[in-house]
Parts: structure tokens; C-alpha cells; sequence
């Protein structure tokens, strides 16, 4: 099953960096050598405020589906409905995403849900 | 076509005519759950958990002055004021049986609810008569509602 095309209620993006190594020379001078021309380490945060049950389950369900942590996927456009400047998040073909930690289950009421993810970009 | 008036109104207390009874009223309420979502502009919810309450104010009167169970607001008072003694701890507080009344003639209308009273004043004052006003709240959803 592919990730579940649920708007957030909040998100949170960081970029990640440029892989690159630096050198300190014994008078202080710096010099930085860059070893890749694709950002790496990207995270993204979301968390999903009040869904039904039903709705909550389907990002355990996947979770359990890519084996926990260890495969990566991709995320549907649902995921960054309503910010314009989705362009700073690569596409599925360079970045894909992984989940960093399980994901974490709020139940508010019978029948309603909160979940909040934790996803590390994978490239 | 009727309106109800004071004159209308009733307040039970565990089934029993509440005597001198100044004013009653209660709150409904209902907390909401935000399903707002970053693309939305208008603010959505699902309902969460809802609430009542109320209050509700009588004169300090006894029909028989020797016998403190004949006070209406005596009988709220002591639900939740109990004496501790010589350093003890005072009672837990009791939960009682509300109806509040509107009496029509036809079909009477009520709200019957076990609450809880939140809060008791007694007030004492030169020119005025000793009153109490009452805070209560519902202990879950009211046992009966013809409204």
C-alpha cells in the first residue's frame, strides 16, 4: 500500500546538506571539499491532528508494510497540500523517504486519533 | 403560542420541590476537535467531548426551623460543605438528583441530571435576606431531557 494521501496539520521540513568535508589548516584557514551535488539527511516532520481511527490505522498499516524503518517510499501529493514552495523537496526520483522512528499514536476520544511521523529523506 | 415566565419555573432536588427558589440555569457546552489541515482556510472540526452545568440561587428558608432537611438550599449546601473536626478530614462531597422544571401544562419540560455542586455562597447582608447561589455540574449526560 502506498502512503496514505492525508493532508497534515502540521509539517516541518529541513533541508539536509551538501556532503562535504573540512579542513583546518594549523593557521586557522579553512578549506571545505564538497564530495556530492544532492542535498542528503532531509527530515520532515507531520503530524495528522484528529483523524478517525480508520485513517490513523492506514499509517501504522504502511509503516508495517515498509518494514518498519528499513525500506523507503515515496509520498503523495497530499503531504505538502498548501505550502507552494514544494520544489525544495526533490522529486520521488532523487528523494525518497524513510520512516526515522515509528510512528506515535494519540488516541483523543473513542473513535479519534492523532499521529505524528518522523521521516528522514533517503536519496 | 406561550411564553413561560418565572412563574413557570421549578427546581426538584432529589424529587423534591426545591422551596424558595430565586432563578436556575444551565449550560450546555460541547469541545470541538480541530481537523484543520495545512491547505484548508476555513477551520473544521469533530466533536469532542460535551459538557453541563448550571446554577442556580434560593433564599435560606425553612418550613420547619427545627429541622435543617425542610431547607432547600441547606440540603445543597450540605452536599458539599462537610465539617472535618479536630483536624480530620471532612467528608467526601455528595452527588445529587436535579430536575430543573418548566412547567407547561401540557407536555412539562425538564432536565434531570445527577450533578455535582461546584460551588456554594452563602450571603449574609444588612436589608437582604440570606440567600445561597449554587454552581453545579453534570456528572456525564443528564438522565432525562424534554426540552
Amino acid at each position: 500500500m502506498a502512503f496514505p494521501n492525508l493532508v497534515p496539520s502540521a509539517r516541518s521540513f529541513a533541508q539536509g546538506d551538501f556532503a562535504n568535508r573540512k579542513y583546518t589548516a594549523i593557521s586557522g584557514q579553512e578549506t571545505r571539499i564538497r564530495y556530492g551535488d544532492k542535498k542528503y539527511g532531509a527530515t520532515l516532520n507531520l503530524t495528522y491532528q484528529n483523524l478517525s481511527d480508520d485513517q490513523a490505522n492506514l499509517f501504522l498499516a504502511h509503516y508495517t508494510e515498509v518494514l518498519g524503518t528499513f525500506k523507503s517510499f515515496t509520498l503523495p501529493a497530499g503531504t505538502t497540500r498548501g505550502w507552494s514552495s514544494t520544489s525544495y523537496i526533490p522529486n520521488s526520483s532523487e528523494l525518497r523517504w524513510r520512516y526515522e522512528a515509528a510512528p506515535t499514536l494519540t488516541n483523543n476520544r473513542p473513535g479519534v486519533s492523532s499521529i505524528s511521523l518522523q521521516l528522514r529523506g533517503v536519496i | 403560542m406561550a411564553f413561560y415566565t418565572g412563574t413557570d419555573g421549578r427546581l426538584l432536588i432529589e424529587g423534591e420541590s426545591a422551596a424558595k427558589v430565586i432563578n436556575w440555569s444551565f449550560t450546555s457546552s460541547l469541545q470541538v476537535l480541530e481537523t484543520t489541515t495545512l491547505s484548508d482556510r476555513d477551520r473544521t472540526a469533530v466533536p469532542g467531548i460535551r459538557s453541563a452545568s448550571g446554577s442556580c440561587s434560593l433564599f435560606y428558608y425553612d418550613t420547619d426551623p427545627t429541622d435543617t432537611s425542610t431547607n432547600s438550599a441547606s440540603r445543597l449546601l450540605n452536599k458539599i460543605i462537610k465539617a472535618g473536626g479536630s483536624g480530620a478530614q471532612g467528608a467526601e462531597a455528595e452527588k445529587v438528583r436535579l430536575e430543573l422544571d418548566v412547567i407547561t401544562g401540557a407536555l412539562d419540560r425538564k432536565i434531570i441530571g445527577d450533578v455535582w455542586v461546584t460551588g456554594a455562597t452563602l450571603t449574609m447582608a444588612v436589608g437582604e435576606v440570606l440567600s445561597s447561589d449554587i454552581t453545579f455540574e453534570f456528572d456525564g449526560a443528564p438522565t432525562n431531557v424534554v426540552i
